[in-house]
């Protein structure tokens, strides 16, 4: 089987992951931070591990990590509770569903109101369609830091910079760049970066987090037992207590850890290294074949992120997907909860067959996957 | 507080404080670990346990970051 379907979630997962996660259901397995007796104290020391590793690597203090059960719940805790009524709110027009979703329904409700920011390939325009939407009302911009579908990467720290000049708050889908790019929230003008522990960072499904680098906390989404201050009606207006209301997900979150040891081990900036050449070859494999479309470009670290998109021409992308299903290689098709991006790029009727790469990915599964392609179009083209 | 066996009940804010101010202060030589606050009056709460000098350990906590609970608010 060859596993292109990383930007969705990393597969496999390094084995200190899984064997971790699932020593966790025998050692680790009282309620974290709830008693006192050894199991749960230990149990919480491993929740705290975790903590600290992502403190590492974001450069924060370990209790500005609250976790998630994925990203999308991440960027749902910052928008929802930061917003308030008559705010005005920015988006990119390459964000996903998660973000797109979110802005919409608020919206809806009378909540707030948004826009959507042109970008471009320049990073000057970028920025500048961001700020020639600011209105006295907008107090946040939400943005990926990279395309899940076309790979491109935006340049959050100056659209970040540009913000805070005008008092608003930013907030950074890193669901394609956590463990790829070196982010350090606080200097890169970022006050809530949003993330996955489950792609970049190879942690199980199941697991997220937000990165504070702001004091303006958000109203929490979920109200409940944190632990602490109980006999207060109140929330503690603490983190991480404030916005992890209930049992954590321990097995994910302690696999998360080995995750995140994984990335730090191999560095961000290896990893990115790898997956770009093996995207260019990919890239150069598939622009050789006739009735290919590619929609990505060169993967460069200051532009792009190692996932391409494609289509072979006529052929539905789910089909190809399908077929490439039939052949032993996953690979997502279709939409990939991305509306805003297939609008951008005109491919709402097709969609595209999307290719992104992981750590465990080779040279010779990607020369396979071109000449597997190569079939494809020579069959669909009968 | 000064506890009878010899060390000394720092309340803090939360279990995650807990763990990072024991890691604090093990690193400035001090013997440190965390466990549930039976005193506490505003509910469930950690605290840590600490051998040496409280009033210094307090300090390095405070200058780190770590949110100690104020005896009247424990």
């Amino acid at each position: 089987m060859i596993y292109f379907d990383n930007a969705a979630t990393t597969y496999p997962k390094p084995f200190s992951v899984v064997s971790h996660s699932a020593i966790s259901f025998f050692k680790y397995g009282a309620n974290p931070g709830r008693s006192g007796h050894r199991m749960s104290m230990q149990t919480a020391k491993k929740i705290y591990g975790c903590r600290e590793a992502a403190s590492e690597l974001f450069h924060c203090e370990p209790e500005q990590v609250v976790f998630t059960k994925n990203c999308t719940e991440a960027v749902n805790i910052v928008m929802k509770g930061i917003l308030k009524q008559g705010d005005h709110l920015i988006i990119s027009d390459l964000e996903h569903n998660a973000v797109y979703r979110t802005a919409e329904a608020l919206q809806e409700q009378g909540i707030i109101s948004y826009d959507i920011a042109e970008t471009s390939n320049k990073d000057d325009e970028t920025v500048a369609a961001f700020a020639n939407l600011v209105t006295p009302q907008t107090k946040l911009i939400v943005c990926t830091q990279g395309s899940n579908v076309f790979g491109i990467r935006l340049p959050v720290e100056k659209i970040g910079a540009m913000a805070h000049k005008k008092g608003i708050k930013m907030a950074v889908d890193a669901a394609q760049t956590a463990g790829l790019l070196n982010i350090f929230p606080a200097r890169d003008n970022i006050d809530y970066l949003c993330l996955p522990g489950h792609k970049g960072l190879y942690g199980p499904m199941g697991t997220g987090m937000i990165i504070f680098a702001s004091d303006e906390l958000p109203i929490p989404l979920c109200q409940g037992g944190t632990g602490s201050l109980s006999m207060q009606a109140k929330m503690p207006q603490f983190l991480p207590d404030l916005l992890e209301s209930g049992t954590l997900n321990t097995p994910g979150i302690v696999g998360l850890k080995e995750g995140i040891r994984f990335v730090q081990k191999k560095t961000p900036q290896m990893l990115f290294q790898k997956e770009a050449e093996l995207c260019d070859r990919l890239e150069e494999g598939l622009l050789q074949l006739q009735n290919v479309v590619v929609y990505s470009k060169n993967c460069n670290i200051d532009r792009s992120l190692p996932v391409l998109s494609f289509n072979i021409k006529n052929l539905p992308s789910v089909l190809a997907a399908q077929k490439l299903d039939e052949k032993g290689v996953c690979v997502r098709a279709g939409y990939h909860c991305s509306a805003l991006a297939h609008q951008k790029f005109g491919t709402q009727k097709q969609g595209t067959i999307r290719v992104s790469l992981g750590a465990f990915n080779t040279k010779r599964e990607v020369d396979s996957f071109c000449r597997i392609v190569q079939k494809l179009t020579k069959e669909s083209g009968r | 507080m000064q506890h009878n066996t010899g060390y000394t009940i720092i309340a803090v804010t939360s279990l995650t404080y807990a763990f990072k101010g024991q890691k604090i202060l093990e690193e400035n030589g001090f013997k440190a670990w965390p466990s549930r606050d039976h005193e506490r009056k505003t509910g469930c709460g950690y605290q840590l346990n600490v051998k040496g000098d409280a009033q210094k350990a307090r300090e390095i906590l405070k200058l780190h970051g770590v949110k100690l609970v104020e005896e009247g608010k424990r």
